[in-house]
């Protein structure tokens, strides 16, 4: 068992393999009192397994976060899969499907910017909103490049990216995005949680600017985002 | 006389101008998605919630959008089953 700070909030793992401890090694905190406490169990181990063919420290990971996650929507906080990246304090978020882009466009953008480019979490950052507005917070998950830290920053846009011929970049509506948002996050399956989630979700895409964007792999494309993203924070 | 009613475990919910059946519970382990609907498939729904045969939702449409005509209504309601056919059970029963 060990306690961690994850979105600001303490949270208890109950685990069987050290990876998991390992993973969360700059998350972790001496506090004592957890929140609540999640723990996973042999045959949910087993099933993950199955579907990730992977090593069961690997595979209780995966079930630990994906447990905390749903545990944190009454914390107002859920997982969000995509890439987000800070600038000047702001940060942004890129969803695109598995394998098209977004570990691109993070390094497009440290070509663009340099160090004041800093990255929050390359796959699946935390969403939560304090104090009416909605924070990205890094994880120990962050995908097969490893990419963020233990940082968080208010969220100043969403970009749903396509790899396109050509830079083009548009403010979307929330009946446009709502599908391919709800993608990106992590349903819940009990009632009670699902309609808190959705409540989240319908504030996040009320809240925050959403774009969607077809680009090329060049700084251009960066650089329009950025730019876009930026201006759009102005209302 | 058939029955139609929305399979436990669905639920409906507005966001923004639309609305959005999910899956709970039970139901959430086989489907982990959601439907979007408009106002009208809402109405439809919340019909359907307490158990409703196709003559009669027909009927209610009929009185509610008055430039239907009994076959478009006919139509679109084939159309909205068949789209809504995961989260909708049809039970035979006795006239």
């Amino acid at each position: 068992m060990f306690c961690m700070r994850i979105a600001d909030v303490t949270v208890g793992v109950d685990h069987r393999y050290e990876y998991v401890r390992e993973l969360c090694r700059d998350y972790l905190t001496e506090s004592a009192e957890p929140a609540f406490t999640v723990s996973v169990s042999d045959t949910e181990i087993m099933d993950q397994i199955m579907t990730s063919e992977c090593s069961r420290g690997y595979a209780e990971s995966l079930c630990v976060f994906r447990k905390l996650c749903l545990r944190l929507v009454r914390y107002d906080a859920f997982l969000m899969h995509c890439a987000v990246i800070a600038v000047d304090g702001t940060a942004y978020a890129f969803a695109a499907p598995s394998g098209t882009g977004k570990t691109t466009h993070i390094r497009l953008w440290r070509e663009l910017l340099g160090d004041r480019v800093t990255v929050v979490n390359g796959d699946k950052p935390v969403m939560r909103f304090v104090d009416g507005r909605l924070i990205a917070y890094g994880t120990p998950w962050r995908g097969k490049e490893e990419l963020g830290g233990n940082v968080s920053y208010p969220l100043g846009g969403i970009c749903f990216l396509e790899q396109g011929a050509e830079n083009v970049i548009r403010k979307a509506g929330m009946s446009e995005i709502l599908p391919r948002a709800l993608r990106q996050l992590l349903l819940p399956k009990d009632g009670e949680t699902m309609e808190r989630f959705l409540t989240l979700a319908e504030r996040m895409l009320r809240t925050v600017p959403c774009y969607e964007m077809r680009c090329t792999v060049s700084t251009d494309a960066a650089e329009l985002a950025y730019r876009t993203m930026k201006e759009g924070l102005n209302g | 006389m058939k029955v139609y009613r929305t399979k436990k475990g669905f639920i409906i919910r507005s966001m923004g101008d639309e609305y959005l059946i999910v899956a709970v519970g039970e139901a959430a382990e086989t489907f982990n998605g959601f439907i979007r609907t408009n106002r009208t498939g809402a109405f439809f729904w919340y019909e359907l919630e307490k158990g409703i045969t196709k003559e009669d939702l027909v009927r209610k449409m009929l009185d509610k959008y008055e430039d239907l005509d009994e076959e478009k209504a006919n139509r679109d309601l084939d159309t909205y089953l068949a789209r809504m056919a995961v989260a909708i059970d049809v039970e035979e029963r006795a006239e």
